[in-house]
């Protein structure tokens, strides 16, 4: 049996950070809002008390998860397998590296949109995710930014009136 | 299948402003933006809004049945379009339905941090559906809760359907774990050694 084989799995130590993150973001609301109008903080105080005990909780769970190393077999406050979790099942098989390599193309966009403009913006991207990323000829790449072009420009901008904010450069 | 179930899902979406499903529960943040409040007055006030909605499910699904019947072979062949080349396409509509709601470019930022959450909470392990339901039902229900608790106090807690209203929320919020312990409790007796 060789080495890689004899490793043990890797501590899941993702969600009780999670967990972590959000019982300090709702004890920190729960401690700014205790000052507010009655108005103001009757309803933030009446969800986020009882969140903050089941956000605590979820933490020791997630906690015991990573000390025991048995993540199948502990009851949780989250139904993983019944409820409805958007988007979870496609983010599992996908490697990390590649979901950051979405969220920064999905930045640059953004970026672009900012320093020139939707349209340009929309042909750039689609021409350099195309081309360098998905490694696409350069012909394909263009006709899928072409037809890009020609659906927001003509769909949102010409038809639906909306209105594109001009860019930094131009 | 897919259609016939948006014709279901839309009757608690728009008679009690509680939505059947995830896509409903976007339809039902698309009618609080455009100021239309989902509730008992979508079945008397309202009753033509409601039934122009019933309509449109009728009419596209008869649209969708023929256009399937006619298509259904090029359609199919859309599976095989590589996802790469789906990409930018996606990412410009959504982040078009991002800016469209203000037309301005912090919606876009808005996106991109709220996609973050939505990788971190994914990662985490958290479902993202409550939060959506949160986000659509949270203003209303805060309305609500205001006025029982100014006419009433806190007296409001002791009616009959908001005590069952309770057990029914609080049986929810534990079942997963009750049946985890005995799943766990019925394998343990299964893997006892005679």
């Amino acid at each position: 049996m060789s080495m890689k084989t004899l490793r043990k799995p890797p501590l899941e130590s993702g969600p009780a950070l999670f967990s972590l993150i959000v019982l300090i973001f709702f004890v920190i609301a729960v401690v700014t809002i205790r000052h507010y109008p009655l108005r103001a903080r009757l309803f933030p105080l009446t969800i986020g008390l009882p969140f903050v005990v089941l956000a605590g909780y979820q933490l020791l769970l997630d906690l015991r998860l990573v000390a025991h190393r048995a993540p199948t077999d502990m009851p949780t406050l989250r139904s993983q397998e019944s409820g409805p979790v958007l988007a979870s099942e496609g983010v599992a098989v996908i490697k990390r590296q590649d979901q950051f390599k979405a969220m920064a193309w999905l930045g640059a966009f953004v970026l672009g949109v900012w320093w020139t403009g939707f349209l340009p913006a929309i042909v750039l991207y689609s021409l350099a995710y195309l081309y360098f990323e998905a490694r696409e000829p350069l012909w394909l790449a263009a006709l899928v930014a072409a037809l890009c072009l020609i659906l927001v420009y003509g769909l949102f901008n010409r038809i639906l009136n909306v209105p594109f904010l001009p860019g930094l450069l131009f | 299948m897919n259609n016939a179930k948006e014709g279901a899902g839309l009757i608690p979406t728009l008679g009690f402003g509680i939505p059947g499903s995830a896509s409903m529960a976007i339809l039902l943040g698309a009618f609080l933006i455009t100021g239309i409040t989902p509730g008992p007055e979508m079945l008397t006030t309202h009753l033509d809004l409601t039934f122009s909605m019933v309509w449109a499910i009728v009419v596209s699904n008869v649209i969708t049945v023929a256009g399937c019947f006619l298509f259904i072979r090029q359609l199919a062949k859309v599976t095989f379009v590589r996802g790469s080349i789906l990409v930018p396409p996606l990412v410009i509509l959504v982040s078009l339905g991002a800016y469209t709601a203000r037309n301005t470019l912090f919606d876009l930022v808005l996106m991109i941090l709220f996609g973050v959450f939505g990788w971190a909470a994914t990662r985490g392990r958290w479902p993202l559906a409550p939060l959506l339901l949160g986000l659509v039902l949270g203003r209303s229900a805060e309305r609500n809760f205001f006025i029982s608790y100014s006419f009433f106090g806190w007296h409001w807690l002791y009616r009959p359907a908001v005590i069952v209203l309770a057990v029914v929320i609080i049986s929810a919020l534990f079942w997963p774990m009750i049946a985890a312990r005995r799943r766990a409790i019925v394998l343990n007796s299964v893997n006892v050694p005679p």
